[in-house]
């Protein structure tokens, strides 16, 4: 697993993160951390209703807790976007920002890591012309 | 002995303050947005004297990377004042994150909670 940092000069994520309309979930909250907790709820139970188990769905719920918090965090957008998608075997989470403050990559303090690289497979964090967004995917165990 | 509680956002704070000594009931989710009014009542408890606190974590459901600052931060404050932090009676999920991060090492987890004598007790469900 890559340290789940770094600087792309494209917008973030599109060339790895296809989106696909089947299936797709999009949330836009205001950009503050009070509503992160609708957030959590909508991700659980997108995941619930894909097919990952109770574990799987617990993991996803603190993964974008972790990673939208950093968007608001850093940047104090204005508002933050979250777009899920799965293929059945691997649910994908894009997290963008409207407005805010000009960034430049955040330090990711160990607690973060820790937890971020045992609740998905993989994740990132991008800057892309000084927004921050980020990308993690955690794909379902077979017998769920 | 004195019960007050706090909420912010998903949480409840329930305080049971024994002057020398505290446990506080955390209830619900302490995420980012909830987790600075634990800092708050922490360091309002050691202020007040108290340096034995005991977080029940019982009736947490959900807690990250904010949450587990938090409490290190209560922990340190209370060290300063050669206190102590214990935390009790952890749920699954705040178990997991402890062990995700190593902090299950790191700090002292009972899995009863205790009177600030040392006699086990049950938690008073009080939310006077």
């Amino acid at each position: 697993m890559n340290d789940g940092l770094s600087t792309l000069t494209e917008e973030p994520g599109h060339a790895a993160f296809q989106l696909e309309d089947r299936n797709r979930v999009e949330l836009c909250i205001p950009g503050r951390l009070e509503f992160v907790p609708i957030v959590r709820v909508t991700v659980s139970g997108y995941a619930t209703r894909m097919g990952f188990d109770i574990d799987e769905v617990e993991d996803l719920r603190i993964a974008v807790d972790e990673l939208t918090s950093i968007l608001i965090d850093t940047s104090s957008p204005q508002s933050v976007t979250l777009t899920l998608e799965t293929d059945g075997t691997k649910l994908r989470m894009r997290g963008t920002v409207t407005g805010g403050d000009a960034v430049e990559m955040p330090e990711i303090d160990r607690i973060t890591e820790q937890i971020l690289g045992a609740v998905v497979d993989d994740y990132q964090l991008v800057v892309h012309e000084a927004t921050l967004a980020f990308t993690a995917s955690r794909r379902r165990s077979p017998g769920a | 002995m004195t019960t007050f509680e706090v909420s912010e956002g998903q949480v409840r704070l329930v305080v049971h303050n024994h002057g020398s000594g505290a446990v506080i009931q955390i209830c619900g989710e302490l995420d980012a947005h909830s987790a600075p009014k634990l800092e708050d009542v922490g360091a309002a408890l050691v202020a007040e004297g108290a340096f034995e606190i005991s977080l029940d974590m019982s009736e947490t459901s959900f807690l990250d990377s904010s949450a587990l600052r938090a409490i290190l931060t209560v922990r340190d404050v209370l060290q300063r004042s050669e206190g102590e932090l214990f935390i009790s009676r952890p749920s699954d999920a705040v178990r997991r994150l402890f062990t995700i991060t190593g902090l299950d090492q790191e700090l002292t987890i009972r899995e009863a909670e205790q009177a600030t004598d040392g006699a086990t007790s049950p938690i008073s469900r009080s939310t006077t």
